[in-house]
């Protein structure tokens, strides 16, 4: 194809960010996924309720992260002797013990990430499903889905698990209500994310800034 | 099928917009531009090497210093998985020796292994390479387990005077590991891997 077949101010005009492919590429219908014919690459989902599902994981993903962030996370007894911990508690005593590069790095990939994407999710979508654009509101999207790489809630979730075994043999371990809730938060937070299709998304603020 | 570099136009990596290549950002989401990503195999070569020499202190340093009753033992990642073996937890031992162990060696190996290959190949198993290029990409973060295990440990196990367990310098080692290889990853343009292709159909 020549260059001379591609309107370079077609809406639709994209590629594929794996192969490079070029080619037009709307919203799927809900339950479709569009990949790229060369390389396989999944450009996007279909949603249904494309704004509303992820506006309601992320509400429910704020709420879990506040219960978790005030409230003990686990609490172990040995020896007639009791210790419980909050997560914050947990980063601060790396910090004690001299750790203080991964009690930074810990409390950025597991608290404040995942949070700071939380609240961006709901912020950009009730701007989309009010139609009320703000200034910022596409450096916040873009700031979305670049962060979207660095959260590490399902990470951290595999960690507490790997550390309940490794502790069950010394001490009896108690699971706090912070647990339950960072766990929840961690499925909210995936639900949130998966339901947000870049190209939707995309289009929708495209939507925005022409009608306003 | 064409691609946009053919066409004259750059695909933004964020929004997928096709632009003209004169744009310095992307006519949609205002995202910084690049036909290709400058340097990029350069850049994965380094942070790939960069992971290499922090994976030495990660593995022979301790993650953990434990002092129970007195005693003080130091815990390098294999003697948590070969603790682990001895409990009967075989299950969690091989998800820290995949975690920990395998997944940043296979990393680092991929990377080179797509560096190499985008010099010296010749297009072919472009759709292989593409999908090593995504396991690596995608398996990136969950090498940080370890670290997150370390984490809790430090905070939950402290017994005045009879358990107490302290972070041992591994962890940031290891963390810089995750972090170097998973820079290295998004240094790479996968764009490269089939710029070759093109190129021995022609």
């Amino acid at each position: 194809m020549a260059e001379s077949d591609f309107d370079h101010s077609d809406a639709d005009l994209a590629g594929c960010p794996e192969c490079d492919l070029l080619l037009h590429l709307r919203p799927p219908p809900p339950g479709m996924t569009a990949r790229c014919p060369r390389c396989g690459c999944v450009l996007a989902n279909g949603i249904a309720d494309g704004f509303v599902r992820p506006l309601a994981f992320a509400c429910a993903a704020l709420i879990l992260m506040v219960i978790a962030l005030n409230f003990p996370f686990l609490a172990i007894n040995a020896v007639g002797q009791r210790n419980a911990m909050s997560l914050t508690e947990a980063i601060s005593s790396l910090w004690q013990f001299g750790a203080d590069g991964v009690a930074v790095l810990v409390m950025a990939f597991v608290l404040l990430i995942p949070s700071v994407l939380m609240a961006g999710v709901v912020t950009l979508m009730l701007t989309l499903l009010a139609r009320r654009p703000f200034t910022g509101l596409v450096p916040l999207a873009r700031g979305l889905f670049r962060l979207d790489a660095w959260s590490m809630a399902d990470v951290f979730a595999i960690g507490v698990i790997v550390s309940l075994v490794k502790i069950s043999s010394l001490a009896d371990v108690v699971l706090g209500t912070a647990f339950w809730a960072y766990l929840g938060f961690a499925v909210c937070f995936l639900a949130a994310i998966t339901s947000l299709d870049r190209v939707t998304v995309w289009r929708a603020i495209d939507a925005l800034r022409e009608s306003s | 099928m064409t691609t946009a570099m053919r066409a004259g136009m750059a695909v933004c990596h964020i929004c997928l917009a096709g632009n003209t290549l004169q744009r310095r950002r992307c006519r949609r989401c205002h995202g910084v531009l690049h036909a290709r990503i400058p340097y990029s195999l350069q850049r994965t070569a380094a942070l790939s090497a960069a992971a290499a020499i922090l994976y030495l202190p990660a593995n022979l340093l301790p993650i953990l210093t434990t002092h129970q009753f007195g005693r003080i033992m130091d815990n390098t990642i294999i003697g948590g998985v070969v603790n682990l073996l001895q409990q009967g937890s075989y299950p969690v031992a091989i998800v820290i020796l995949v975690a920990s162990v395998l997944i940043p060696l296979g990393k680092i190996a991929a990377l080179t292994l797509l560096c190499w290959a985008a010099v010296r190949g010749r297009g072919a198993m472009a759709h292989h390479r593409t999908i090593l290029y995504r396991i690596t990409d995608f398996v990136g973060k969950w090498s940080m387990v370890d670290v997150f295990v370390v984490a809790i440990l430090v905070g939950l196990i402290q017994i005045g005077g009879i358990m107490t367990v302290r972070p041992g310098a591994a962890a940031l080692a290891f963390a810089g590991v995750v972090i170097t290889t998973m820079l290295a990853a998004e240094s790479f343009d996968p764009r490269l891997i089939w710029d070759q292709e093109g190129h021995s159909r022609e």
